[in-house]
């Protein structure tokens, strides 16, 4: 059997704060697959988020180690976690996080910005624009967009090099329930393409898209289903 | 994308931020040019101050010596428009002014033929504000202080003076003023002088001295007006580019999450500072171009854009060190 694309080994997050240290992830163990769609599922504050920065190598672990691909990454310099983020990570965002003063297009080749030169783009950007629907407004400033096309750009921006591991935190968190349908189908094509997919959320709708559902509580997991 | 397309961006999203530093350069190269131009101007005057006491010749300051009181009778009496020149060429004094007729009679010293041709004078300048580093001296300069008020009393090497009434003339021209001999012609004249104290003597060295240590006292203060300026434009920044990283640290922690190292950041925070300052800068310059020479003005442009950089490179170094999931969790 393959090893999980990503392997979570008692993992803990502490952070120190003026009323003394904590504790935000207490122990936690996941393995997430080529394929997964996983949604983990919880209030506000129960350190989703941070597990999401943590699989995505934006922050470091207290304790505990984090696996990608087989190899532990406890050793890796900021410049092969910066590597392994260009090339093997797509993130989406509640907020967005979008450059608004640059065109539609040129913010889905922000993705390539910190890649070699020659780097290969396996989706050409205006293909990905057009199936997120986004095909005529390539030129358009990025700040006349509604909330549901920023968020569909930055899936467009996250799946341009087609990443082995597809993290989102509440990705339909600022949208009306018709975009969120709208990007909760994108997802599924996301999935489908093999990639692993993690999804932030307390929104009870994304259980259907997940494959794995992990309720979160405390920094625990306190249930998998199904 | 490129780091062309970013610095642009960057510029956009924050166009107050971006004309507040663009301004903060254009003023920094107005203030460092202007002050390289005053000390260009001030080391031209120097060489030319220098120049103009060439080694065998001596200038004279010739000091009153005789009692105060006879001064300021005499200058109770001079008319304000009143003034008074000579000139000494081939042993012949020539003395033109406007001051009224038997001026000096009853004052004790008075210019009389025969005063000149016993080889002593007493001659009266009005005051003037060009004298202020010697009251009392007349100043026989070639550039400037012509007018000033005094007793003097020297033993001219002359065979006669020719005093020329000359009411309806303008004021002298400076020229006029010069006694210049050469210096082993002078020395005797002096000597006896400085026995009488009524001499100060200024030879070119010490004129010398005086002009350089003026300049480098003028390079001085500027160089701190200069430096203080720097600082206080370099304190701005500072506070314009903390403002601006704290604004952006979305921006800076997506760049992260898409890969970007922490050098990235800051190369393209510096760049921002570079290409926003090069262009208000070199205009400031610019405004120098005629003159300043173009060697200085190279100088100054790579100074003042090095000195941006600086003010830059602390900022832009704390956005490197941003936590990209403590900034995004700011947001």
């Amino acid at each position: 059997m393959n090893p999980p694309c990503l392997k979570l080994q008692n993992l803990c997050r502490t952070f120190e704060t003026p009323q003394g240290p904590r504790n935000v992830l207490t122990g936690l163990n996941l393995d997430v697959y080529s394929g997964d769609r996983i949604v983990l599922f919880g209030p506000s504050g129960c350190g989703k988020t941070t597990l999401l920065h943590l699989m995505a190598f934006l922050d470091s672990p207290s304790r505990g180690d984090i696996f990608f691909q087989g190899h532990l990454t406890r050793e890796w310099d900021e410049t092969k976690r910066c590597d392994l983020r260009a090339k093997e990570i797509g993130m989406v965002f509640q907020q967005f996080h979008l450059l608004p003063h640059h065109s539609v297009l040129d913010n889905v080749l922000l993705r390539m910005r910190y890649l070699p030169q020659d780097a290969e783009i396996p989706v050409p950007a205006q293909h990905l624009l057009e199936e997120m629907g986004l095909g005529d407004r390539a030129s358009q400033s990025a700040r006349l967009l509604s909330g549901g096309e920023k968020q569909r750009l930055c899936i467009a921006r996250a799946m341009l090099l087609q990443p082995s591991l597809f993290l989102a935190d509440e990705p339909t968190g600022n949208l009306d329930a018709e975009n969120a349908d709208r990007i909760r189908s994108l997802f599924t094509n996301v999935s489908t393409r093999g990639a692993a997919t993690v999804i932030a959320t307390h929104d009870e709708r994304w259980f259907d898209f997940a494959t794995r559902v992990f309720r979160f509580d405390q920094g625990q997991i306190v249930e998998e289903s199904p | 994308m490129n780091s062309l397309q970013d610095v642009i961006g960057g510029w956009k999203a924050r166009p107050l931020n971006s004309i507040a530093s663009a301004l903060l350069a254009f003023a920094l190269s107005l203030l460092i040019g202007g002050g390289l131009w005053m000390l260009d101007q001030a080391e031209a005057k120097t060489d030319e101050l220098l120049k103009s006491w060439p080694n065998d010749q001596c200038t004279l300051l010739l000091r009153s010596g005789t009692d105060p009181a006879l001064v300021r009778n005499l200058e109770a009496r001079l008319p304000a428009d009143s003034w008074m020149a000579f000139e000494i060429q081939n042993r012949t004094a020539w003395i033109t002014g406007t001051l009224p007729d038997g001026f000096f009679q009853g004052q004790g010293s008075t210019l009389t033929p025969e005063l000149i041709q016993r080889g002593e004078a007493v001659v009266l300048l009005q005051p003037s504000l060009a004298n202020e580093r010697h009251p009392g001296d007349l100043y026989l300069d070639q550039a400037r202080a012509y007018r000033i008020y005094g007793i003097g009393r020297f033993n001219l090497p002359v065979e006669k003076i020719i005093p020329r009434r000359a009411r309806d003339l303008q004021p002298p021209r400076p020229e006029q003023f010069i006694i210049r001999r050469p210096a082993s012609t002078i020395q005797p004249m002096i000597q006896d002088l400085l026995q009488n104290k009524d001499l100060r003597l200024v030879d070119h060295q010490q004129k010398q001295q005086q002009a350089r240590a003026g300049f480098q006292k003028l390079r001085r203060i500027l160089s701190g007006i200069a430096l203080a300026t720097a600082l206080l434009v370099a304190l701005l920044l500072q506070a314009l580019y903390q403002a601006e990283i704290r604004e952006r640290k979305g921006e800076f922690a997506l760049r992260r999450s898409l890969g970007a190292r922490p050098r990235d950041i800051r190369n393209q925070l510096l760049l921002e500072a570079l290409l926003g300052s090069a262009f208000p800068i070199l205009i400031g310059f610019l405004l120098f171009a005629t003159k300043l020479s173009f060697a200085t003005l190279t100088q100054a442009f790579l100074l003042t854009l090095g000195w941006i950089l600086l003010c830059a490179t602390l900022p832009a170094h704390q956005a490197a060190s941003l936590s990209p999931g403590e900034a995004l969790k700011g947001e």
